[in-house]
C-alpha cells in the first residue's frame, strides 16, 4: 500500500497549475483532499507520474456567499461548508449533505470541489448539486468556462472536464424562498457512501407543487435527474399518493449494478422508498406545505 | 484455592487500568516504531489467482532495481526452512509449485524501502498455469472435486461425529421437532495495528532474533526452533506491544519464516515486514468461522429440549482445520440441561484465504444456532424466549456440572443472570413497547440470548485431544525481582496488548503484599524457551497468570519470611507479611519493611548464615493440573451471561436500527470491573459486526470481493450501543479469588442476541434470516419473501 514513484508540485498559481496539467496530459493528477485520490494511490489503482497539489493556490479556500447563491473554491473543506453560519441558515440542505460524508477527519481534509470532480455515482455532494442546479467554473489554457452539473457528468467516474484543465470554484444557487429540502439515503454504517440516496426539493403555491427538483444516487453511473417525474409533479396537489406514484415511475427508469453491499434489485426498489420519503419530508420542510 | 482475607485488598477495585496512559497517548513501542541500522524492508508478491500452478518466475528486473537487496522465491525458501502442517496439509511459507488462494505469498523482496520494495513487485513476471479452483466447502467435498493438496487424497481434512446419549431417540420421542439451516459468513479480527515482523539471521553463530507482535511468543519461537532449525539457545523472540490481536496474532510463523530466510540472504541485515490492510483482509490466514449448520431439535409439551442434532460443514479455506469448530464441544450443551446431543463436523479446505483464530474461538456460532432454535421452539409452543430458557437452564445446584461429554462446568447461577438481565432491561414494558410499535406496523423485535464461556485455557485436554498437538498443556509464568528499593518488578512473558492484563497483575501482587500499585510495576519480559509459557488466549489470563503471579508471590515470601525470621531472630512460622512488612504474627515488637529485606539481599552481607536464599528474583511457571481422565475440560472456568435486545427494522430499507441493549453476566469475582466492562463492551461491537456487518465475501471463482475498509465492514462507534451493563457474582471454586476468563463472552452471545430480534421483528411476517451478517439487503429479501409484503 505505497504509491508508486511520482513527481511532487505545488504550484501557487492558477496559471502555474494549468502548465503543469498541459506538460504532463494524462500523466498528471491534482491532489485537492486526498481523501479519494491517495487511497487510490496507495493501492496503485491511479498512478499518475505528475501529483499538482494545489493548496498552495491563494484564494481557492473562500466560500462566497451571494444574494442568490454559495459559491465555493477548490480547496474549501467540506467541513468549513458544514461549519458555515450563512450556509447553515441559507442553504441547509449543503450542511445536511455534509455531514452525511465520511467522518470529521475525513471533511477536514477533504475538499467540496473534490469531491464534485471526483464524481462518484454514490457521493452526496454531487447529487445535491445536481439537484440544486449548481454549475462548476473550470479552468484551463483558453480561460474558464462554466459547465452545469448536469453536463459535467458523462458516465462512470467521466467528467466533462478536460485533462489540460481544473476546476475553480462550485456555484450553488440558493432555492427561492419556502422551497423544502431532503436528504435521504441507506449507507451500511454511519458516513459510508450511500449504497442508494435521494434528494428532493419542493415549492409549494397555493396548495399545489410549483417547482420541484429530483435526484437519485447511487443507482447509475452518475447521480440522476428526473424531468419527466419533476414535470409531472408540478402544478399537482402534493400527497401521499402522488409521491407514491413519482417514486414508482422513477423506479422504472433505474438500472442500477450490483455488488457485495447490495443487488441491483434491491437498489431499484429502496430507492423509490427514498424518493418518497424525500419528496416527503421536503413538502413537510415547506413553507406552506405542512398539512 | 481460595486467597486469604489479607491479600485480597486492591483485587476486585476498580483501579485506573496502567496500560492507559502509555497505549492512550502512543507512546508505547509498537513493531514499526523500531528502527534498526541497516534495516531492510519486505513487500510480498501475492497470488491472483485462487488455484494455479506457478509455471515460471522471473525476478531479475526486480533484482536490478536500485535498493533491492534480494529477492526469495519459494524454491529457494524450501532450502531454509520446513513446512507447516496441519491435518495432512502441508505447506511453506511462500508458495511452492502451486498457490491456493488469492493472496498467498509467492515472491518476497527485501529492500532499502517498503517503497522500493514494492515497485519491484512490479517488475517480477509470474507466469501461472490457473487450476480448476474449489470456491467453498460444499464443491469441496463433492468426489470429483479438485484436490488443493498432495498429501491429501481429499479435501476433506476432518470428519468426526461426537454423539452422547440417545439423540435418535430423544429426537424420535419429542413432542415437537424444529429444524433450522443457517449459514455463517467468514469473519476475522481486525485490531488497529496489523502483523509485524522484523527478524535478524547471524551469521557468525546462526542464531536468529526476532521482533514481533505475536500474540503467542511460544509460536514465534517455534517457528524459529522448528521451521527454521535455528538452535535452541540462539533462538530470540522479541515481543513489542500490540494495537490489538483477538487471535488475528498467533500464527505469524509464516512472517518470521520470510524475513528471518531474508536476512540470512542478506548478510545478516535486519529485515522487517508489516502485513498491510490489504493483505491482512484477504490473506491473514485468521478468516474465521464460515460454517453451514443443519440442526433438528426436540422438545416436549412443556418446553423441555429433549436432545438435538448438529450437523456443521465448516470452510477453512486453503489452510486450517477443525480446531474452532471444535471448542463448541467444551460448552456443548450451552447453559442448558440437554443430554441427548449429537455434533457432527465436517472440516474441507477450499481455494479461500486460511482459517485462524477470533476471539471467542467458535462458540459465538454455536450459540447463534442454540438461541435461535430456542426461539423457534418457544413461538411453536407458544411460550416467550425466557420462560424457554428458564425451563431448560441447568440449575444452581448442579454445580460442578458435567456435560453429557464429560466436559465439567465449574459453576454459575443461570435463572439469575436472566432475571437480572430481564429485570434491568425492564422486560415487561419492552413486550408492552414492542406491541404498541408493531401495531404502528413498525417491526420491533427482542432478543433474549444467553451463552457460556469457556475460560482459563489450560491445555489441549478433552475434545482438545484431536489437535495436532492434543495433550500438552499450557503454562504461564511470572517472575517477581524485589528491587533494592523494596519496589516490586514483576516479569510476564507476552507483549502488552491493551485488555488489562499489566493492570490486574499490579493489583494481584500489590494486594499480596500490600504494598500500594505504584509500588509494583509489570513489564513484558523477553520469553525463553527455558520459562515455559503461553501468553494470553482463550479467556485464560486472569486465571493462569494469576496462578502464576501467585506462585511467584508465594516463593517470594517464603524468602522474606525465612531471611526475617534471621534478622528478627523468631521462627519463621511466626512471621506474615502485612502492609508491606513482614511481622510478627503477635503484631508485637520489631517488623522489617521489604526495602530493609531487599538491602540485605542485594548487599549480600558476609555475616549472613550460609544456605539462606539471598536471590532476589523467582520465577513461577505455573501449569494447571491436567483433570483426571485428561478427558476433562481444556477450560478451568465457566462465565455466563445474558443479553436483552430491543431493535427495529425498517421494512422499506432492511436497515436495523439497535434502540436498547442490556448485558447481565457473571465471571465470578471481578478483578477489576471496570476492566471486565471495558472487555465487556469491546466484545459486544465485534459481536454486532458479526452480526450486522462484517463477511468476507468471494466471488464463485474463488476471488475475494472485501479486501478493504470499503467492503469489509466493521462496526464504529455509530454502530455499536452502549450496553447496559449488570453484574451476578457466583465465585469460581477453581480460582484463587473466585474469578472467571471473561475476555470472550460478550461476542459469545451479541451475534445471537441481534439474531434473534431481528427474526422476532420478521415474526410478523412470517419470514425468517438465516444467514449472517443480517444486512439490509438481506433483511430485505427475507422481507420480499413475505406472503403479506404483497
Ligand atoms: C473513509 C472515507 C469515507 C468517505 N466517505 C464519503 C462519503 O460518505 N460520501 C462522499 O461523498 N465521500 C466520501 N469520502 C470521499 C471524500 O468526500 C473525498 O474528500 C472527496 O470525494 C474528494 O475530495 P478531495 O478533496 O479529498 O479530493 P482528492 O482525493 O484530492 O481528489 C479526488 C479526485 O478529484 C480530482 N480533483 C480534486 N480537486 C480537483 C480540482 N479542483 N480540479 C480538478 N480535479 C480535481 C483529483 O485529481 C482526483 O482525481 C470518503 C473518504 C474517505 C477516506
Amino acid at each position: 500500500m505505497k504509491p508508486a514513484p511520482f513527481t511532487y508540485f505545488a504550484p501557487t498559481s492558477i496559471e502555474e497549475t494549468i502548465g503543469l496539467l498541459q506538460r504532463y496530459g494524462d500523466e498528471a493528477k491534482i491532489l485537492a483532499g486526498g481523501q479519494s485520490l491517495v487511497p487510490l494511490l496507495n493501492m496503485r489503482l491511479a498512478r499518475p507520474t505528475a501529483l499538482i497539489d494545489i493548496n498552495r493556490i491563494p484564494r481557492l479556500d473562500e466560500i462566497v456567499t451571494e444574494d442568490d447563491a454559495i459559491v465555493v473554491g477548490a480547496r474549501v473543506t467540506e467541513r468549513q461548508l458544514e461549519r458555515h453560519p450563512v450556509v447553515a441558515e441559507r442553504l441547509p440542505l449543503l450542511v445536511a449533505l455534509v455531514k452525511l460524508i465520511g467522518h470529521p477527519q475525513i471533511r477536514n481534509r477533504g475538499t467540496v470541489c473534490g469531491s464534485i470532480a471526483h464524481g462518484d455515482p454514490s457521493a452526496e455532494l454531487p447529487a445535491g448539486a445536481l439537484a440544486l442546479d449548481a454549475t462548476v467554473t473550470v479552468t484551463g489554457p483558453t480561460g474558464e468556462r462554466t459547465i452545469a452539473v448536469d453536463d459535467f457528468y458523462l458516465g462512470y467516474l467521466a467528467t466533462a472536464l478536460a485533462g489540460d484543465e481544473m476546476m475553480t470554484q462550485v456555484r450553488f444557487p440558493i432555492p427561492a424562498a419556502g422551497t423544502g429540502w431532503s436528504v435521504q439515503e441507506v449507507a451500511r454504517r454511519h458516513g459510508d457512501f450511500a449504497l442508494v440516496g435521494a434528494v428532493a426539493l419542493v415549492r409549494v403555491e397555493g396548495g399545489r407543487i410549483a417547482a420541484t427538483n429530483v435526484v437519485s444516487f447511487g443507482t447509475g453511473g452518475r447521480p440522476l435527474r428526473f424531468p419527466e417525474v419533476e414535470a409531472k409533479l408540478v402544478g399537482s396537489v402534493p400527497g401521499e399518493a402522488l409521491f407514491s406514484e413519482a417514486a414508482e415511475a422513477i423506479t422504472e427508469l433505474l438500472d442500477p449494478d450490483d455488488d457485495v453491499h447490495a443487488s441491483a434489485a434491491y437498489r431499484r426498489q429502496v430507492a423509490g422508498v427514498l424518493v418518497r420519503r424525500a419528496l416527503e419530508e421536503a413538502l413537510r420542510r415547506c413553507e406552506g406545505g405542512s398539512r | 484455592m481460595t486467597a486469604p482475607a489479607s491479600q485480597i485488598g486492591l483485587v476486585g477495585q476498580s483501579v485506573k487500568r496502567v496500560e492507559d496512559p502509555i497505549l492512550l497517548t502512543g507512546r508505547a513501542k509498537h513493531i514499526d516504531d523500531l528502527h534498526f541500522p541497516d534495516m531492510l524492508h519486505t513487500a510480498i508478491l501475492r497470488s491472483p489467482y485462487p488455484h494455479a500452478t506457478i509455471v515460471s518466475i522471473d525476478a531479475s528486473a526486480a533484482l536490478a532495481l536500485p535498493g533491492v537487496v534480494a529477492v526469495l522465491t519459494g524454491e529457494e525458501l524450501v532450502n531454509h526452512a520446513g513446512p507447516s502442517r496441519d491435518y495432512g496439509a502441508e505447506w511453506y511459507a511462500l508458495a511452492v509449485g502451486k498457490v491456493r488462494y488469492v493472496g498467498e505469498p509467492v515472491v518476497a523482496v527485501a529492500a532499502t524501502s517498503r517503497y522500493v520494495a514494492e515497485d519491484a513487485l512490479d517488475l517480477i513476471d509470474v507466469e501461472y498455469d490457473p487450476l480448476p479452483a474449489v470456491a467453498n466447502a460444499r464443491q469441496a467435498i463433492e468426489a470429483d472435486a479438485p484436490r488443493l493438496y498432495p498429501t491429501l487424497d481429499t479435501n476433506i481434512v476432518y470428519k468426526k461425529t461426537f454423539s452422547y446419549g440417545d439423540p435418535g431417540r430423544a429426537l424420535e420421542g419429542a413432542d415437537l421437532v424444529v429444524t433450522g439451516k443457517f449459514r455463517i459468513p467468514r469473519l476475522s479480527a481486525n485490531p488497529m495495528e496489523t502483523a509485524g515482523v522484523i527478524s535478524q539471521f547471524d551469521p557468525a553463530t546462526g542464531g536468529a532474533t526476532s521482533w514481533s507482535n505475536v500474540q503467542a511468543p511460544a509460536v514465534a519461537l517455534g517457528t524459529l526452533v522448528a521451521t527454521l532449525g535455528i538452535p535452541m539457545d540462539r533462538a530470540r523472540a522479541m515481543v513489542q506491544p500490540h494495537g490489538g490481536s483477538f487471535g488475528s496474532k498467533i500464527a505469524l510463523g509464516k512472517f518470521i519464516v520470510i524475513t528471518t530466510v531474508l536476512s540470512k540472504l542478506c548478510g545478516g541485515r535486519p529485515v522487517k515486514y508489516i502485513e498491510d490492510r490489504i493483505e491482512h483482509l484477504m490473506a491473514s490466514g485468521s478468516h474465521a468461522w464460515e460454517r453451514e449448520y443443519d440442526v433438528g431439535f426436540g422438545f416436549d409439551r412443556a418446553g423441555h429440549c429433549l436432545g438435538w442434532r448438529m450437523v456443521v460443514l465448516s470452510d477453512v479455506g486453503a489452510t486450517g482445520g477443525p480446531t474452532q469448530t471444535l471448542k463448541a464441544l467444551t460448552c456443548l450443551v450451552g447453559p442448558y440441561r440437554v443430554r441427548d446431543v449429537e455434533y457432527d463436523i465436517t472440516t474441507a479446505v477450499s481455494n479461500k484465504g486460511g482459517d485462524g483464530p477470533y476471539r471467542g474461538y467458535g462458540p459465538p456460532t454455536h450459540f447463534l444456532v442454540i438461541e435461535r432454535m430456542m426461539d423457534k421452539a418457544a413461538a411453536a409452543l407458544g411460550l416467550d424466549p425466557a420462560e424457554i430458557r428458564r425451563r431448560n437452564f441447568i440449575q444452581p445446584e448442579q454445580f460442578p456440572y458435567m456435560q453429557p461429554n464429560g466436559v465439567e462446568y465449574d459453576s454459575g447461577n443461570y435463572p439469575e443472570v436472566l432475571r437480572v438481565a430481564l429485570e434491568r432491561a425492564g422486560y415487561e414494558e419492552l413486550r408492552k413497547e414492542q406491541e404498541r410499535l408493531r401495531s404502528e406496523g413498525r417491526l420491533a423485535g427482542i432478543g433474549v440470548a444467553f451463552g457460556v464461556e469457556p475460560g482459563g485455557f489450560r491445555g489441549q485436554t478433552g475434545p482438545y485431544r484431536e489437535w495436532p498437538a492434543g495433550g500438552s498443556l499450557a503454562p504461564e509464568a511470572a517472575t517477581i525481582h524485589l528491587q533494592e528499593n523494596g519496589d516490586l518488578v514483576v516479569d510476564v512473558y507476552f507483549a502488552m496488548e491493551g485488555q488489562g492484563h499489566f493492570t490486574f497483575a499490579t493489583q494481584v501482587v500489590a494486594a499480596y503484599f500490600g504494598v500500594p500499585m505504584e509500588r509494583v510495576r509489570v513489564v513484558s519480559a523477553e520469553p525463553r524457551l527455558t520459562t515455559p509459557s503461553t501468553g494470553p488466549m482463550g479467556s485464560r489470563q486472569s486465571v493462569t497468570l494469576t496462578f502464576a503471579l501467585r506462585g511467584a508471590c508465594d516463593l517470594l515470601r517464603e524468602k522474606l519470611l525465612a531471611l526475617g525470621a534471621h534478622m528478627l531472630d523468631l521462627p519463621a512460622e511466626d512471621l506474615g507479611i502485612r502492609d508491606g512488612r513482614v511481622v510478627p504474627a503477635s503484631a508485637e515488637g520489631k517488623s522489617l519493611s521489604l526495602g530493609d529485606l531487599a538491602a540485605v539481599m542485594h548487599g549480600k552481607p558476609a555475616d549472613m548464615p550460609v544456605g539462606l536464599d539471598l536471590d532476589p528474583s523467582v520465577t513461577c511457571s505455573w501449569t494447571a493440573p491436567p483433570p483426571e481422565d485428561r478427558e476433562g475440560s481444556p477450560y478451568l472456568t465457566y462465565a455466563n451471561g445474558c443479553h436483552v435486545v430491543l431493535l427495529e427494522v425498517d421494512r422499506e430499507t432492511g436497515q436495523v436500527a439497535i434502540l436498547k441493549y442490556v448485558i447481565a453476566d457473571d465471571c465470578g469475582t471481578r478483578l477489576n470491573p471496570r476492566v471486565v466492562e471495558g472487555i465487556t463492551q469491546g466484545g459486544l461491537a465485534q459481536g454486532i459486526g458479526f452480526a450486522l456487518l462484517e463477511e468476507y465475501v468471494y466471488s464463485e471463482d474463488g476471488q475475494p470481493l472485501s479486501v478493504s475498509f470499503m467492503d469489509y465492514l466493521l462496526p464504529t462507534i455509530y454502530e455499536v450501543p452502549l450496553a447496559e451493563k449488570a453484574a451476578v457474582v457466583t465465585p469460581s471454586p477453581a480460582t484463587p479469588y473466585g474469578q472467571k476468563g471473561a475476555g470472550e463472552g460478550a461476542i459469545h452471545v451479541t451475534p445471537a442476541a441481534v439474531f434473534c430480534a431481528v427474526n422476532d421483528a420478521l415474526a410478523p411476517l412470517g419470514v425468517e434470516l438465516t444467514q449472517a451478517p443480517a444486512s439490509p439487503r438481506r433483511i430485505w429479501e427475507a422481507i420480499q419473501a413475505s406472503p403479506s409484503s404483497g
